[in-house]
């Protein structure tokens, strides 16, 4: 009854939820693509593309890939072999488990002809199953803990996933392992296939009993209130009777469960307590409702991926990761990204092969890292209204990124994710963040309002202060050394863009350098010139005084954009100009 | 001749090309290249956060260290970055013990002994002139080629030390050496303008337009480049332009080992020359028909 009803229950859990999830695929979107595209369009779309893969060569592609990249996992080998072997373990193991244990009242008693899970080989693979997913939990979480990085971008809902399958096989262990012990179990058997009245406290009285008690103490790791004495000659009636009374046509050995039996050997001392506990009852609750929790919530955890992650291969692999190749309708990009949100499972191969990696040792905003992203991504598009320093943390990471695709290349799930970082950053200027250079600008250009006809230059000067804060580009202080020859500002391409480029640019980059001179900061950081600079390092070259001009502009920006992390972002990790400087 | 290849970047999406260039020049001219997993060269970030900088491209040179040869880039902005933060860590010494601390988890240390390599250089110095000139066998004739040389490398030249920052020469050199025209124009050391790209692009592109515009009146029929981002400036940018009818001609730009991998025999299409934005395939019919024997004599 019990089982019957939280089975039914976390079995409607889990429809509904993939059935949503589904659904999501549809509507959700992400990037501008998706805001011209109707629902029912998409629908349309994937099922056309559905049918168009179906019946053209692409079909073949898909069947190498369910092969190849979906049994196989050869996509996870090629980057990975500590990888491929962890996660295949886990899915090996699993898939048996789930197919000759699980299920094996709709799959294995049906359909295989003889199936008894007492017997062999069921009982050993069984073992086997469990046996691997515990190995590839061990590789898992050994990863998750001696990879730096990966240690860092290890979240609750990774430790969930481990931590659920590992309750499910361990409880799953225990209960097989107390029921080898149970002395009681041996007894009800004995009651039912040999004599209905018997007891097994009545031993010494019955030399059969007694006889058989032996051998399957001996043989299958029964433990007994009193130890029996295991001489030669009981034995031999033990192993008879256990043909005669026909144990042995529904238990193959208890050794052949070897993860259990080795664990119902290491628990023997205790295993009266066990028993008398009612431990098999205890193990088989907690299995059971581990079991039905990990049903009813994988939509929602990230185990859906063994849907989405499949679905999103097959619906075109890598076949247009790479540039050049199949183009999809637009109704069609916009199914994919949103898919493609829900076949990320976090494993982070990305991050650890991000190009961009050392910066997020700097500045360790996570949104800078492919597979942190991707879960940025997905809170902005289930949530429009995320608060200012969210979305700037959020711009800074999709803008750091140097586009260099390495990350799709990796993806075990063929994402593309560099089409989503595209997306990101639509998403982000439809709210209003362009990249964090233009943020930068844009605040610091708004002081030009308080720039006003009135003197400007401090008493006293405070230069010295000025000075000190532009230490790190080896020799930034050298601006003391101009004498406002302005061969930098006459040098410079920008300028000569401009008729009048002291109203266009303001502080013209002689000005800017003797400005430096007197502290004025809002001044020099609302000034058009460093913003407008172009690097190209002439004023530099050209300079009589050995001033580092662009050197020190770009230092200025830093310090404008030091002022955004520290003005909008006062929880992001403090900016290293500073921790150098101080 | 032996070097760690930083393709940098933007080079595997946006121009693969010139990575497949590079390797079949340089493999035919007997320069290895042997693959390190990089990261960013530091340069995209500079403008937001100097240290961020200065640590990815230290550990860049720290694994090329390790990798024991020099690194080789193709990209001007990458050579920059590097060779400024050479400079940078030999001047401070707390900001390299820094790096270097923060290097130590990952096995690595940064001595300061790299050599630090551009392209050009290796094929000018290294392989040198001489050895490049007996290589050819499809000369060009007549090809007006406007050699762009790239700020990041050029300047500061103190610190970059890649040419004569005034009057550059190896570039120049190097087109010859196909037997293509360099033809003198007055911008030609002046910034592509792609550094201010998404930052502000009408500036951007007013001194790209500029720089075409210079290049076509001095009779130039291709650009060539030999930077990553002045490839995306005057291929990618330059399509916009001509899109949005900013100009009306456009002045195709091509890479140099493109350049150079033609006029060793090499197709177009292996070189990548079909996959440009902007149509430079048409420099193919200024190559001499190869003539047995005399080919290679006659270009030295």
């Amino acid at each position: 009854m019990f089982y019957d009803i939280a089975f039914y229950a976390s079995l409607l859990i889990f429809f509904i939820g993939i059935g949503y999830r589904f659904w999501t695929w549809f509507t959700r979107r992400v990037g501008d693509v998706a805001y011209e595209q109707k629902s029912t369009d998409r629908i349309i779309g994937a099922v056309k593309g559905l049918f168009s893969l179906v019946f053209s060569l692409q079909l073949f592609y898909m069947i190498k890939d369910f092969f190849l990249n979906i049994l196989f996992q050869w996509q996870i080998l090629r980057e990975n072999s500590a990888r491929w072997a962890m996660h295949m373990l886990i899915f090996a193991g699993f898939m048996l488990l789930f197919f000759l244990h699980a299920i094996d009242d709709t799959y294995s008693h049906p359909w295989i002809d003889g199936y008894l899970s007492t017997m062999n080989p069921y009982l050993f693979l069984r073992n086997l199953g469990a046996f691997m997913v515990i190995a590839g939990l061990v590789i898992a979480v050994y990863r998750r803990m001696t990879i730096a990085r990966l240690r860092k971008l290890t979240y609750a809902m990774d430790r969930y996933a481990i931590g659920i399958l590992a309750i499910i096989i361990i409880s799953g262990v225990l209960l097989e392992a107390s029921k080898i012990v149970s002395h009681r179990a041996f007894e009800d058997m004995a009651q039912t296939y040999a004599h209905p009245a018997m007891e097994i406290a009545d031993y010494e009285n019955d030399p059969e009993l007694a006889a058989l008690m032996v051998y399957w103490q001996e043989n299958y790791g029964v433990v007994f209130p009193d130890r029996l004495d295991p001489d030669p000659e009981t034995l031999a009636l033990g192993s008879e009777l256990n043909e005669v009374f026909a144990c042995s046509s529904c238990h193959s050995p208890a050794s052949s469960a070897f993860v259990s039996y080795g664990t119902a050997k290491i628990i023997s001392p205790v295993a009266n307590t066990f028993t008398a506990a009612g431990a098999a009852t205890f193990f088989w609750y907690i299995h059971v409702l581990a079991s039905f929790i990990g049903l009813a919530y994988l939509p929602f955890s990230k185990f859906f991926h063994i849907f989405s992650t499949p679905a999103r291969l097959l619906s075109s692999g890598r076949r247009d990761a790479s540039p050049g190749s199949l183009s999809p309708s637009p109704a069609n990009i916009a199914t994919r990204r949103a898919m493609e949100l829900d076949a990320c499972m976090h494993c982070a191969n990305c991050s650890l092969t991000c190009s961009v990696g050392p910066v997020f040792e700097v500045m360790t905003n996570p949104a800078i890292l492919p597979s942190e992203k991707m879960g940025d991504l997905r809170r902005m598009v289930l949530n429009r209204t995320l608060p200012t320093k969210e979305l700037l943390r959020i711009s800074e990471g999709a803008h750091i990124c140097t586009s260099c695709n390495r990350c799709t290349t990796v993806c075990p799930a063929g994402i593309n994710l560099q089409d989503l970082w595209f997306a990101i950053r639509e998403e982000l200027a439809r709210r209003g963040y362009p990249e964090p250079y233009v943020q930068a600008m844009q605040k610091a250009l708004k002081k030009d309002v308080e720039k006003s006809d009135k003197p400007t230059i401090p008493h006293p000067p405070n230069g010295q202060e000025m000075k000190a804060g532009l230490l790190l580009s080896a020799q930034a202080d050298t601006f003391s050394n101009c004498y406002n020859c302005a061969t930098c500002t006459n040098v410079c391409p920008v300028v000569a863009c401009y008729d009048h480029p002291s109203k266009e640019l303001g502080f013209l980059p002689n000005q800017i350098m003797h400005a430096l001179g007197f502290g004025l900061r809002d001044q020099i950081l609302s000034s058009r010139m460093l913003w407008d600079c172009v690097t190209c390092y002439a004023c530099q070259e050209a300079c009589p005084q050995n001033v580092r001009v662009a050197d020190i502009l770009y230092e200025l920006r830093n310090l404008a954009y030091g002022d955004v992390r520290d003005e909008e972002m006062p929880a992001a990790p403090k900016d290293c100009l500073e921790k150098s400087c101080a | 001749m032996r070097y760690s290849f930083f393709p940098g970047c933007k080079i595997p999406y946006f121009v693969p090309q010139y990575e497949i260039a590079t390797r079949v020049v340089c493999s035919s001219l007997n320069v290895q290249l042997m693959d390190v997993e990089f990261n960013c060269c530091g340069y995209p970030v500079r403008n937001l956060d100097f240290y961020s900088y200065l640590f990815s491209a230290a550990r860049n040179l720290a694994m090329a260290e390790k990798a024991g040869e020099g690194i080789l880039t193709p990209c001007k902005c990458c050579y920059g970055s590097f060779k400024r933060a050479e400079h940078i860590l030999m001047e401070r010494k707390d900001l390299k013990d820094r790096i270097n601390e923060q290097l130590a988890p990952s096995d690595l240390k940064y001595e300061g002994r790299l050599k630090i390599r551009h392209l050009l250089q290796v094929l000018y110095h290294d392989v040198g002139i001489d050895a490049i000139r007996k290589k050819i066998v499809k000369p060009f004739s007549g090809a007006e080629v406007a050699v762009h040389y790239g700020c990041h490398a050029l300047r500061p030249s103190k610190i970059t030390a890649f040419d004569d920052p005034y009057n550059p020469t190896m570039f120049d050199e190097l087109v010859e050496a196909t037997g293509a025209t360099s033809v003198k124009w007055p911008m030609r050391l002046d910034c592509c303008g792609n550094p201010l790209w998404q930052k502000n692009n009408p500036l951007s592109r007013l001194l790209a337009r500029k720089k075409i515009l210079d290049a076509r009146q001095s009779g130039a029929q291709y650009l060539c480049v030999a930077c990553t981002y002045c490839q995306i400036q005057f291929d990618h940018v330059q399509q916009l332009m001509l899109e949005e009818d900013e100009i009306q001609t456009p002045l195709p730009s091509i890479l140099y080992p493109q350049l150079l991998g033609l006029a060793m025999g090499f197709s177009a299409k292996r070189l990548g020359l079909d996959t440009h934005r902007l149509d430079a395939t048409g420099i193919v019919s200024c190559q001499n028909v190869p003539e047995p024997e005399s080919a290679a004599g006659k270009t030295a």
